[in-house]
């Protein structure tokens, strides 16, 4: 409970992080690209909020690709789809 | 491909192990010389949102370790003095911790949620210990100066609606929100600019009125008055 109203607080501006991860967030908070393969994943009825795809495809510079589960799958995919979630994992890995 | 079978109860057997700051609980699939995936659950939720799909990666031969996050679970802090610090860039560190106590050079990461994030972030900077990512809702990384940002406008819909249907609930008596209450109409309702005018309006007789009560009882100090708080 401590840890999770600590990580929205933090989020917010309304509590502080500790000093040994300021680096780390300072280079974080540049918006890295990230350089391995990725899939993303969405479920195409997540009701919690989420970037549009599109929005980040351009942070992911080696094997890229996106999908959108379909079938009312919403914000905890592994357990909705898991076999989408299982299947992204071996092809990403094969990528 | 793999299938489903639904079958599942366990993630896999749990173990304990002291990496960095963390006693991490994390259960484990698959044969041992198998190539490592991580598994990040996000919040509210845990290691449980992974039944289905750590068996079919242990099946298609995958080392699969499946950690609570901290603050979840059979995961403890080392020291009862640790700020329950949950920044971004904890949790990442914490999975390097893991890899380093299970002695994983790489692994494929995977995570949703709080998880994605973390996966994002391993992934960002430390990319030569992530062979691949799968991350749901993408590019989840974020920052104290985004976070004081205005979100746009649709965005900013996803958060609030949420909020509201919520308040729509009494303790201990959970109600869905009523199927006319569509977020597609509560999108055309905040879309009306009137909608803000009334808003405004009734804020404002709001702040007056705690003063014309002050004005009318003499006892009420205006020290303690509403509106000073």
């Amino acid at each position: 409970m401590q840890i999770v109203i600590h990580n929205y607080r933090w989020r917010l501006g309304l509590a502080d992080g500790e000093s040994e991860y300021a680096e780390l967030e300072e280079r974080l908070a540049q918006g890295p690209v990230i350089g391995v393969p990725t899939i993303t994943l969405e479920g195409d009825a997540n009701g919690a909020p989420h970037p549009d795809p599109s929005s980040y495809a351009q942070k992911f510079s080696d094997t890229y690709s996106h999908r959108t589960i379909e079938g009312g799958i919403g914000h905890n995919l592994p357990q909705e789809a898991p076999e989408a979630f299982a299947n992204a994992v071996i092809e990403v890995d094969a990528s | 491909m793999v299938e489903a079978t639904n079958q599942h109860t366990a993630v896999g057997p749990l173990r304990q192990i002291d990496a960095g700051l963390l006693k991490v609980g994390y259960a484990e699939a698959g044969p041992g010389d198998g190539r490592a995936v991580v598994l990040l659950h996000g919040w509210p939720y845990d290691i449980h949102s992974y039944l289905e799909v750590a068996p079919m990666l242990a099946a298609a031969g995958y080392r699969v370790i499946v950690p609570y996050l901290r603050g979840f679970g059979t995961t403890r802090f080392l020291s009862d003095e640790a700020l329950r610090n949950g920044e971004q860039a904890a949790l990442a560190v914490d999975v390097i911790a893991l890899l380093d106590a299970l002695d994983i050079e790489r692994a494929v990461l995977a995570g949703f949620d709080w998880g994605a994030r973390t996966a994002d972030i391993v992934a960002a900077l430390w990319p030569e210990r992530c062979t691949g990512l799968v991350s749901v809702s993408g590019y989840l990384i974020g920052s104290q100066e985004a976070g004081r940002l205005p979100l746009p406008p649709a965005a900013e819909l996803q958060w609030v609606v949420p909020v509201l249907l919520r308040h729509r609930t009494r303790p201990g008596r959970v109600r869905p929100a009523p199927a006319r209450v569509r977020q597609a109409d509560l999108a055309d309702r905040f879309a009306q600019v009137g909608l803000r005018r009334r808003h405004l309006r009734s804020q404002r007789r709001r702040i007056r009125q705690p003063r014309s009560r002050a004005d009318r009882d003499p006892q009420l100090p205006l020290a303690a008055g509403p509106g000073r708080r």
